[in-house]
């Protein structure tokens, strides 16, 4: 008896606890949302460039991750199904609101900053960071995000691929391209402060 | 480091860095850039976070009926159905066969609850108390088992 029940033990971490939230179980949904809630408020985040709006559609994306959960293919890892929905919810929102080419860079910089933890001050000068963060929050929203996902949650290519819905092929390059637009812009600001 | 693995980052590159020294230049300042990227963090989300996606999924509507469910209730039409044809075909094939053998089934289904009726009469007559005793317990335990069902526990499930 307990043999056949190891047997179809899930080998992911999430598995059961999909099964329950599947049932209705509450708490289930709860430890789901936790072990990925950082991930999917800090990539809308980088997205939306404001507090609010970040963790209004954070939460609207685990309301439809609820809602879709029998959806859900159980065999694909849980935190990227989640993440490409929020991906979808802030470029829905983005196109929506036009924002692409009107955004404040100042809020932005500030939100990502202040939650930061002790250890990652301690890591990196702040100005050197603040600098950095400024810089990427004037990048294109594709490079926001490819930096974001491959550098700060440090994914696989293949994973921003399924994430981003496109060839894993095509990933390094999208990182080169947003790396050597950070550069200049860095450099820039760099000539700019030092004249 | 990201080195540029495939024709269209050689030709960035190319483009970027026409000689050898500028190109390693440019992949030098790469490197340090992302050892800057690489120690950015997401940030943590509002401390209330976790309580207001909950409250939202609380009063959020029932899930829509999953693609499982509908397959569920088209193969119990389905095998009903079957077995409804296959009722008529072993009746005769003919539907005023099967008009004969339901209106025989009737007249036995009626015989029967009479029959149910009186043995109820006489049991309550000899033994009202243990009667509702008995049916009391048995919908007790009816309850409770379709209680536990309903709300399977962690235990079990984790098991």
């Amino acid at each position: 008896m307990s043999l056949g029940i190891m047997a179809t033990e899930p080998t992911h971490p999430w598995v059961d606890d999909v099964r329950r939230a599947r049932r209705g179980d509450s708490n289930a949904f709860a430890a789901l949302v936790k072990s990925v809630q950082r991930q999917v408020y800090g990539l809308c985040l980088r997205l939306l460039r404001t507090e609010a709006e970040a963790a209004e559609v954070a939460q609207e994306t685990f309301l439809r991750a609820y809602q879709n959960l029998d959806r859900y293919d159980d065999a694909r890892p849980f935190d990227l199904w989640v993440l490409t929905i929020a991906r979808n919810q802030c470029l829905d929102l983005l196109r929506r609101r036009q924002k692409l080419k009107t955004e404040d860079v100042d809020d932005h910089a500030h939100a990502l900053q202040s939650h930061e933890p002790t250890l990652e001050e301690g890591a990196i000068a702040r100005q050197e960071r603040k600098s950095l963060e400024d810089a990427m929050a004037t990048l294109s929203v594709d490079d926001r995000e490819v930096l974001a996902l491959y550098y700060v949650q440090k994914r696989t290519t293949k994973e921003i691929a399924e994430v981003m819905n496109v060839a894993p092929g095509t990933i390094m390059a999208r990182l080169f391209r947003a790396r050597e637009k950070l550069r200049t812009r860095m450099a820039a600001s760099e000539e700019k402060g030092a004249a | 480091m990201n080195e540029p693995n495939d024709a269209e980052l050689e030709a960035m590159l190319r483009e970027l860095a026409p000689d050898d020294a500028s190109r390693v230049l440019l992949l030098e300042e790469h490197r340090q850039l992302e050892k800057d990227l690489l120690r950015l963090a997401d940030p943590l989300p509002p401390p209330d976070f976790l309580a207001k996606v909950m409250t939202r999924v609380a009063q959020a509507p029932a899930r829509p009926v999953s693609k499982a469910d509908v397959w569920s209730a088209v193969a119990i039409v389905a095998v009903t159905l079957c077995l409804a044809v296959a009722a008529i075909l072993v009746s005769g094939g003919a539907t005023g066969g099967f008009g004969l053998a339901l209106a025989s089934l009737v007249v036995k289904l009626r015989e029967g609850l009479v029959a149910m009726g009186s043995a109820l009469v006489a049991l309550w007559t000899t033994a009202a108390l243990p009667t509702v005793v008995a049916l009391s317990l048995f919908l007790a335990a009816a309850l409770t088992a379709l209680r536990r069902f309903v709300q399977p526990t962690a235990a079990k499930v984790v098991s």
